[in-house]
């Protein structure tokens, strides 16, 4: 009786395997149906194209992602990168980075300023279509801005939430007034506010749920299944001329190991990910794939508290400084695929940095700042005292991130040397946030000793960027995250955010460099090389833009030059 | 009998409420919010008021007492709400993953169950005899070995080397196949992770039910079998496995249970879309709404599951039945 029960339980739950193979079947025969069918704004015309050339074959290209990246419009996706770099495959803004990082107009023809800096005239290139056929015109670009403006929680609605006015005296010019001249204008606001069409957005009141991805850019958004894969498809009608692949397939691969595996077979032929420094060599020997590399402007650095004793000391962080060996860090850590820190902020390939602003390792003087200081080892325990406390401390560390922890412990063992005893503790990033920078509001306080930090590209691409790291007003200084105060620095920062002159803002922005270089609120630890692999047989005209990689839409289109 | 039950139910519907109630105030607890996943991108140039309209959208803005009982409301009405990250409802979210999860660890499951059970059972006959000794050591051997470790090497062998099966995914997702394609797809990609998890997860079975049956296989009975010279495999698979049946039963459920939670390494090591690692990302960004409805679900199977074996002791095992009848006679 008992055996032919279990006969009978391991029929059923066969029985119930089967069923779900066929289940998990089921949808994916209906997939390849039409893909724009899922987008329901979009009317036939754009499904019959003439164009295709007879004389290529069609290339699609699979590009491995990390995560999924939402609805991927512009108040639904998520990460910086690639996230927003996707979303530029789907949207224009009205300028575009070059390579050098130099804003080139785009949708725009030209920006005219007046001569006190307040208006912008900007005129529009002709003839360009949203991708449902509609004609793009100066009414989208207001439209767009003043989407930004009422619609908050966008990247865009800071830099746009000041423009007094924003007129179209004809269907192909913009006038935009500032209330005070930006020298960042095109590179912030021109080169990065995505322009999204007023005919399909112009009654959302829900845009973070809106499904809708009809942009004016080189690629439709055909296909998004979530957590699995992007389809895109090129735009045959695109304003800079056909991109040169068909169809980019973006699989959501979660683990970097995996994507860099299915590189190796070909399942897949390039990826956002960038290569760890430890499989370069293996890749560059294999004649299948291809290795691009170049300056990396992510940053990697040592943030103090620099409220809390001994850490407000500047001259206790110079000791610290002095005491980490960047280039052994660089080294061992990235093992040589990076630049040592420069203690300025900027990336020393960066065409604002002062190059006499150097990084000096040199134990022997640490240790004479802090005897200077008066902070000696008193009990013998191998620990300096500080007013009478031990000079210790915690470092926190993302647990995410090996190369981060691997900087830690070699950090912690250099401080050691000087008399320092910091505990590294590893915590998963959300903690570490929560301890470093709560609710991500810096005039919310903070509760760590010493943390690795980091910031990603796009706040050192905009060399104006760095008054945001040092400035005391949390309004203004939003990513001080360390407490940093220093009324020089302030009055510097006041009087670079409104130099409109390019040579002046470079005299401010070396001398902003020296001051962060003599005080230190943090530690600049390296720059790691962005290092991206591909398969070049498949496509290999990539374009690698300073400090910020492979992933753009200029690497899709080989013949236009902004 | 009915009394039995009822008072089980009871019991049941306590250690379920405790379970929804945890999986409340846990996530909350830690450390960390979701704004930056609500906010996405460049969350610190938000004003004040925008972060407050932020989580009131969600209604988070709210005292705990009053979220919580709005969360056993809306469970009660079977609306687990919209993830924070996803933008969709969990429901539809978890039943996309549970096949998947299911078709992965339920194969895993029934293979290490069936070959686990029967191997402790061979390597017990003989405790400390040569058969005995290689498995118990080859067992302890996977044991130790971690999944991601094994899921990379036959990633490296079978994936990148031979090329013989694909890295990643649980199917080619954008390819147009027919059925019976689409099934040697699935099944080419389902090879490796379930490879994997078995792998990792055999031994638990093969020690539970080695160990058990040394128990049963020293008792008298057995002797009488052996003494009437019945085979090997009539008194190892038809006398003592039977009796040795409770404890691998037991683990057997658990495990059940278990598998519907998913299994995380594995899910990422091969990018296999599953509950597990929908659960690890949710947890990292506190995406409270996936969180809760997970966890309930996994706490749902594991007291349905506990249900289940209780109703199954009776059955496998005359002496429970006897104990049963005696308790509810007496009482």
């Amino acid at each position: 009786m008992f055996r032919s029960n279990l006969r009978v339980a391991g029929i059923g739950v066969l029985g119930i395997l089967i069923a779900l193979v066929i289940a998990a079947c089921a949808p994916v025969a209906q997939q390849p149906s039409s893909p724009v069918a899922q987008q329901p704004n979009a009317p036939a015309a754009t499904v019959a194209s003439p164009t295709s050339a007879p004389s290529a074959q069609p290339v699609s290209l699979r590009m491995a992602i990390l995560t999924d990246e939402r609805i991927l419009q512009p108040y639904a996706y998520v990460t910086g990168y690639p996230g927003w770099n996707m979303l530029g495959l789907v949207y224009d803004s009205l300028f575009v980075l070059d390579a050098n990082n130099t804003p080139k107009p785009w949708l725009a023809t030209g920006d005219q300023v007046s001569a006190d800096g307040l208006t912008h005239t900007i005129t529009l290139r002709d003839g360009v279509k949203w991708q449902d056929g509609q004609p793009f015109t100066s009414a989208d670009v207001k439209f767009a801005f003043e989407y930004y403006q009422k619609n908050t929680h966008s990247r865009w609605t800071p830099p746009v939430k000041n423009i007094t006015s924003i007129e179209t005296p004809d269907d192909k010019t913009v006038v935009i007034t500032l209330p005070a001249p930006d020298p960042s204008f095109e590179r912030r606001l021109l080169a990065d506010v995505p322009i999204i069409p007023q005919h399909v957005w112009k009654d959302v009141t829900e845009p973070k749920t809106f499904e809708n991805n009809i942009g004016t850019g080189p690629f439709k958004l055909a296909e998004h299944k979530l957590d699995e894969f992007y389809r895109f498809e090129a735009n045959p009608d695109y304003f800079m001329g056909k991109p040169a692949v068909d169809e980019i397939l973006m699989p959501i691969i979660k683990d970097p190991t995996t994507v860099f595996s299915s590189l190796k077979t070909g399942e897949i032929q390039a990826t956002t990910v960038p290569l760890s420094p430890e499989l370069v060599k293996d890749f560059e020997g294999n004649s299948d794939l291809k290795v691009e590399r170049g300056p990396g402007f992510a940053t990697t650095m040592l943030q103090f508290n620099d409220e809390r004793a001994p850490w407000d000391n500047a001259e206790v962080r110079q000791a610290v400084a002095l005491a980490i060996d960047t280039q052994k860090l660089v080294d061992t850590v990235l093992l040589g695929y990076g630049t040592p820190g420069n203690p300025g902020w900027l990336h020393p390939a960066h065409t604002f940095h002062d190059p006499s602003i150097k990084a000096v390792y040199d134990p022997a003087k640490a240790k004479e700042i802090l005897d200077g200081l008066g902070y000696k080892d008193t009990d013998n325990d191998g620990v300096r005292e500080a007013d009478g406390k031990p000079m210790a401390g915690e470092l926190l560390v993302q647990s995410n991130n090996p190369q981060r922890i691997r900087s830690a412990e070699l950090i912690a063992a250099a401080l050691k040397e000087i008399g320092l005893n910091i505990k590294v503790t590893s915590l998963d990033t959300d903690s570490v946030d929560a301890k470093t920078w709560p609710e991500f509001d810096v005039s919310k306080g903070r509760d760590f000793d010493l943390a690795m930090w980091g910031w990603s590209a796009p706040v050192m691409v905009n060399p104006l960027r760095m008054t945001e790291l040092v400035v005391s007003d949390p309004t203004k200084g939003s990513i001080n995250i360390g407490g940093y105060k220093n009324p020089e620095v302030d009055t510097l920062a006041a009087e670079l955010t409104t130099t409109v002159d390019p040579v002046k803002q470079k005299e401010l922005i070396q001398k902003l460099e020296a001051i962060i270089a003599r005080d230190l609120p943090f530690v600049m630890l390296y720059y790691q090389d962005g290092i991206y692999a591909f398969r070049p047989a498949t496509y290999g005209q990539w374009m690698y833009q300073q400090g910020q990689g492979i992933m753009n839409k200029l690497s899709f289109l080989p013949n236009a030059k902004p | 009998m009915t009394g039995f039950f009822v008072g089980k139910l009871g019991q049941y519907a306590l250690v379920l409420w405790v379970a929804v109630t945890l999986n409340f105030f846990l996530p909350r607890m830690m450390p960390g919010n979701p704004l930056a996943l609500l906010a996405g991108e460049e969350v610190n140039l938000l004003t004040p008021e925008q972060r407050q309209e932020m989580m009131a959208r969600v209604g988070l803005d709210q005292p705990l007492p009053v979220q919580y009982v709005n969360y056993l409301v809306n469970i009660v009405r079977g609306d687990f709400g919209y993830s924070y990250q996803k933008n969709k409802p969990i429901t539809t979210i978890l039943l996309d993953r549970l096949p998947w999860t299911l078709l992965l660890t339920g194969t895993s499951l029934l293979i290490s169950t069936v070959l686990g059970v029967t191997l402790g059972a061979l390597a017990a006959w003989k405790r400390g005899g040569r058969r005995d000794v290689s498995l118990l050591g080859g067992f302890i051997f996977l044991e130790s070995l971690p999944a991601f470790w094994v899921g990379m090497l036959l990633v490296a062998l079978f994936a990148v080397q031979w090329q013989i099966f694909p890295t990643y995914g649980a199917m080619t997702p954008w390819a147009t196949m027919a059925p019976d394609e689409r099934l040697v797809d699935i099944l080419r990609h389902l090879a490796l992770p379930l490879t994997t998890l078995t792998i990792v997860s055999i031994s638990g079975t093969f020690l539970v039910a080695r160990y058990s049956m040394l128990a049963v296989l020293g008792d008298e009975y057995i002797n009488v079998a052996r003494a009437k010279g019945l085979k090997e495999r009539t008194i190892l698979f038809r006398h003592a496995l039977r009796n040795a049946l409770l404890p691998i039963a037991t683990v057997f459920t658990l495990n059940l249970a278990f598998a519907v939670g998913g299994a995380t390494v594995v899910e990422t090591v091969f990018s296999y879309p599953g509950v597990g690692r929908l659960t690890y990302e949710a947890v990292l960004n506190r995406d409270y709404p996936v969180l809760q409805a997970s966890f309930l679900m996994i706490t749902i199977v594991v007291v349905a599951a506990n249900i289940v074996a209780d109703m199954l002791y009776p059955l496998l095992d005359p002496r429970v039945r006897a104990g049963q009848a005696r308790t509810s006679g007496g009482g």
